[in-house]
């Protein structure tokens, strides 16, 4: 039996961890630690998904189809180890982008309203 | 990318221990990339310090995401059951009801279609209903009359724990008695000799005119050693009780009154505590109210007995001793003591005693020593009401099953959508029990008004103590108990009919066109539940046919008396006016002025009469005691104006007692024949002196006439030895209470209001109490057992009633069910009368088997009713006899239709059934 796609607006707001591991998905496949480095990284640190954080969305986000498991093999970076990878789905790129939208209207609403200035030099 | 540093070490052990704290699901699926993420975190270049932070952080997640991961394992395991549960009734998970999310659904819906199911065939449930009611009021009516007189009867907290001294006398009349019974120096006895008892108190029974302000009123009143409100442990609602020491000294009059004197008579005023009222004439201080609803023995008004127990001599047993169990103690205890104490007091008084030799104390609660007599009645009654709830739930059942062979249809519709088996069948349980708890209420609402009724048949000694019935929480408890019980046992059956069918036969070919008729199993069930109702009914059947046998032999008893028209009624003289010879005086003038009074045929005074006699005496015959084992007893009767006449003795020798036998006479008595044929063997009694009682200076009697016999203990015993003693000459006596007994030429009542106005004549503060007709005495003594009679007959009619219904609707449905099978015979050639053969000989086989089963089971049940039948054995033939071919020829009447639709089935209808 064939689930229906839900609608992206109706898994918004995502949860923080769920939108970092789309994001850390976005670009390419990654196993778990992949993704808690990546976020990491990304956020400067702000940002750190423990195991059983990133598992428990991980589990989630496979459930209603957010990302996939892909195949197990090893990181060329790492040991020998083989590794489960996951990937992205087309409805999680579509709820990745509802959510970025939803954030961009909230910062321009903000910005309207004398909150933010411009966007400082990086 | 594992930069320059010292690596974390990593401790797997951590990390498993950790996991196992997941569901299992979780732990299987990511346990291991968990493992790995940590390992590889530790590979990380961070500063080795940070080793304890780091640590506490991946517990602390794996904690929380554990629990997070069990909430969400529950909630997801009740989403999917529930899920599951829908599909399986609507057979599809898509099913909009699936949607709901309640888990209390199922109850919610079973009761819905049952509701709907009930509602789509009104006569069915109108049928079911009205059986239930029947069955089930029965039920709540008998039980709510058990549990007013014989289980909670008095509202005393504890009731189990106070208890009362029973005393038996082998030598005088061998029957045990709690009331009335003990003297007071036992009363010290037993309180000084009792480890297990304690707050004692003793009464005495008497009748008090109070007056002071409006109308003198007659008063049933205690007179009291010790304090009842603090033994059985209740505060007094005005004032305060009295103090043990101030009843047994001669103090200051006061008395304590009961709650509904206080109302009827004071009018509730709260300022009553220390007001003054007249008892007997004599100035009283009221000094405190009892709480409602209590009452000892029913009397209205307590007077301490103002005396010290040991100053009464020790054969005066007027009293009633009730004491309170220690805690700690049992009754198995209080009564060993009981039994050594009473070896101790044979020992020590029996050579100048003898009434001591082999007698026995015991302790029983006092509720068994008032109510005690009416347990078996009781027992016997709710056993006849619960088999007459058997007998409906058999025909329910019945009903039950042949909608069912209807329904499966419907069954095998909702089996195919995917309903479980168990499903169905809890669907149908709550069915039947919606049914028996619509019966239920209907007949809590008949028991509740049959209840004022039932209650007018109590026995005039349960209903003047304060004991009533009511529907109270015990009662609702016990009729939602047996209409659960009811539901489940008549909707068992049904339910596993709704198990095993509803196969797929019933949705083609024959079960469509409903040829298809049950499995022979299914019709064994439905004949044995008839046979079962049979034999019950047949049993109800004989123990009411044995009872009223029993009752109309008694009502032939002769009571050796013409009972009609006598009024009789009681007066008791204050002893502060009337002292010794005044007594006397009064009595014979009243019974002169009684006698002048147009209409009356004969008037006099009794301290007892028939069928009611309680005082008895010791006797000696010319100077001689009697030997024997039993000491000599007779009862002894105080008389005066023309006594004998007015109860309609019938002299056999000598003269009667007249008034010229007073106190200045020599003293002179009158026997009845069971008297003269006892203690004067075969000659006259006529001229024999006799010494009744034990007085120390001894008065001998002279004989000078004999009467008949009379039924003066009841109509089921012999007569009993009776000696007739003038009032006036009964000096030593202290009889002051005779019975007024007025032989009228018609209408005895409405004499009532001339004789009050005699009596007044000569005493205008004295009040009469107790008025009935000697008819009415009579009655009033088989009252319990008409009772019974008349309940138990009842209830057998109802159940033969519910029997032929139930005969009706197995031989209705059989001759339905075979239509198909008649039409085929009659198209061969069978006539009218074969059918209707056919028919009759069904029935006359079932109510066989059923008579059979019914027999043996009276047999063996007989053997309950003995308490309550009168020169009947519970077996007698006749009754069996008679009872049986009533069974049969109703049985008969109840196939007449059924059996008569047979016979006209035309064949052309009944084949067509295709």
């Amino acid at each position: 039996m064939k689930a229906r796609q839900p609608d992206p607006q109706t898994l918004l707001p995502l949860p923080v961890s769920e939108f970092q591991i789309l994001l850390a998905l976005a670009d390419e496949e990654r196993h778990g630690y992949a993704i808690r480095r990546e976020v990491s990284e990304r956020t400067d640190g702000d940002v750190q998904l423990g195991p059983g954080t990133l598992y428990g969305s991980i589990k989630r986000m496979v459930n209603s189809g957010l990302i996939a498991e892909s195949d197990e093999r090893p990181d060329p970076e790492l040991d020998d180890e083989r590794r489960r990878y996951y990937r992205i789905t087309p409805l999680g790129r579509k709820v990745a982008v509802a959510e970025a939208r939803r954030m961009e209207r909230l910062v321009r609403i903000a910005r309207a309203k004398r909150l933010l200035g411009r966007p400082e030099p990086a | 990318m594992t930069g320059p540093g010292r690596a974390r070490s990593f401790h797997p052990g951590v990390v498993r221990a950790l996991l196992r704290l997941y569901p299992f699901a979780f732990r299987a699926r990511f346990g291991r990339e968990i493992e790995q993420l940590v390992r590889a975190s530790c590979q990380e270049s961070p500063n080795a310090d940070r080793s304890v932070a780091f640590w506490a952080g991946v517990v602390a997640d794996l904690v929380t995401g554990a629990a997070h991961e069990h909430i969400a394992a529950a909630r997801e395991w009740r989403r999917e059951r529930h899920r599951q549960r829908l599909a399986r009734t609507h057979g599809s998970p898509d099913h909009p009801a699936t949607a709901q999310g309640d888990g209390m659904g199922t109850l919610a819906q079973d009761l819905r279609y049952a509701w709907r199911t009930v509602r789509k065939s009104p006569g069915f449930a109108l049928v079911v209903i009205v059986s239930l009611a029947l069955g089930i009021g029965a039920n709540s009516l008998i039980y709510s009359v058990v549990d007013g007189i014989v289980l909670r009867p008095f509202p005393y907290p504890n009731a189990d724990r106070i208890v009362s001294i029973g005393v038996t006398y082998p030598a005088l009349s061998g029957e045990r008695r709690f009331i009335e019974a003990i003297s007071p120096p036992e009363y010290n006895d037993i309180r000084a000799g009792s480890k297990t008892i304690d707050r004692f108190f003793a009464f005495d029974l008497g009748n008090r005119n109070i007056s002071g302000g409006d109308q003198p009123e007659r008063v049933f009143t205690a007179f009291v050693w010790g304090d009842p409100m603090a033994s059985i442990g209740v505060r007094p609602l005005l004032g305060r009780s009295f103090r043990p020491e101030e009843t047994t000294t001669q103090g200051d009059a006061i008395a304590v009154i009961s709650h509904r004197i206080w109302q009827s008579r004071f009018g509730g005023d709260s300022a009553v505590v220390g007001k003054s009222i007249r008892v007997n004439g004599q100035p009283t201080q009221i000094v405190g109210v009892m709480p409602p609803g209590f009452l000892v023995v029913g009397t209205d008004l307590w007077l301490p007995m103002g005396v010290d127990p040991s100053a009464i001599p020790r054969q005066a047993r007027q009293w009633t001793v009730i004491g309170r169990l220690r805690d700690g103690a049992t009754l198995t205890q209080a009564n060993a003591e009981m039994k050594a104490l009473a070896g101790r007091t044979e020992r020590e008084y029996g050579r100048e005693r003898k009434e001591y030799a082999g007698w026995r104390m015991e302790v029983d609660t006092w509720t068994n020593a008032v109510v005690g007599e009416f347990r078996p009645t009781a027992t016997i009654l709710l056993g006849v009401v619960a088999l007459v709830l058997l007998i409906a739930c058999a025909n329910i059942a019945n009903l039950l099953l042949a909608r069912a062979t209807a329904r499966q249809r419907e069954l095998a519709v909702r089996r195919a959508l995917g309903a479980g088996r168990f499903r169905i069948a809890r669907q149908l349980l709550t069915e039947s029990v919606l049914l028996a708890l619509v019966g239920a209420g209907v007949g809590l609402a008949l028991a509740y008004v049959l209840l004022g009724p039932m209650t007018s048949m109590f026995p005039e000694q349960v209903r003047s103590a304060g004991v009533s019935a009511t529907i109270n929480g015990h009662v609702l408890l016990y009729t939602l108990a047996a209409a659960v019980a009811s539901g489940l046992l008549f909707g068992v059956a049904p339910a596993l009919q709704g198990i095993r069918g509803g196969g797929r036969e019933w949705l083609t070919g024959e079960g469509a066109a409903g040829r298809l008729t049950t499995s022979t199993g299914g019709r064994r069930v439905r004949n044995a539940f008839v046979v079962v109702e049979i034999a019950l009914s047949l049993m109800l059947l004989v123990g009411a046919g044995v009872l009223l046998r029993s009752f109309s032999r008694l009502q032939g008893v002769d009571p050796g008396l013409d009972t009609r028209n006598v009024l009789t009624m009681r007066l008791s003289l204050p002893r502060e006016q009337y002292r010794n010879e005044g007594v006397g005086v009064f009595f014979e003038e009243v019974s002169r002025r009684l006698a002048a009074v147009p209409g009356v045929r004969a008037a006099g005074a009794t301290t007892q009469f028939p069928p009611g006699n309680v005082f008895s005496t010791q006797i000696a015959v010319d100077a001689r005691p009697v030997t024997g084992d039993q000491l000599p007893l007779v009862d002894v009767t105080n008389v005066a104006g023309d006594s004998f006449k007015s109860l309609g003795y019938v002299l056999k020798a000598g003269r009667l007692l007249a008034t010229t036998d007073d106190a200045k006479s020599p003293p002179v008595a009158v026997v009845n024949e069971s008297a003269a044929r006892k203690y004067f063997g075969g000659g006259s009694a006529l001229g024999r002196r006799i010494v009744l009682g034990e007085s120390k200076t001894p008065t001998s009697v002279e004989v000078v006439g004999v009467v008949g016999d009379v039924r003066n203990r009841g109509l089921t015993q012999a007569p009993s030895p009776e000696v007739f003693v003038p009032v006036s000459q009964d000096l030593a006596g202290w009889n002051n209470q005779l019975f007024l007994t007025i032989r009228t030429q018609s209408d005895p009542l409405a004499m009532l209001p001339a004789v009050r106005r005699t009596i007044a004549s000569l005493d205008p503060l004295q009040p009469v109490y107790l008025i009935r007709t000697l008819d009415d005495a009579f009655a009033e003594a088989v009252s319990q057992r008409r009772a019974a009679m008349l309940l138990i007959t009842i209830f057998a009619g109802v159940a033969l009633m519910l029997a032929a219904v139930g005969i009706y609707g197995l031989m209705s449905y059989m001759v339905n069910e075979r239509t198909h099978e008649i039409g085929i015979r009659m198209a061969l050639g069978a006539a009218g009368n074969d059918v209707l053969g056919l028919v009759v000989r069904q029935t006359i086989r079932l109510v066989t088997i059923g008579a059979v089963l019914g027999i043996a089971g009276a047999l063996a049940l007989g053997r309950a009713l003995t308490s309550m039948v009168f020169e009947v054995r519970p077996s007698d033939p006749t009754t069996l006899t008679v009872v049986t071919a009533l069974l049969m020829l109703v049985a008969l009447a109840a196939t007449l239709v059924p059996a008569m639709r047979a016979t006209r089935v035309t064949p052309l209808v009944a084949l067509r059934r295709e």
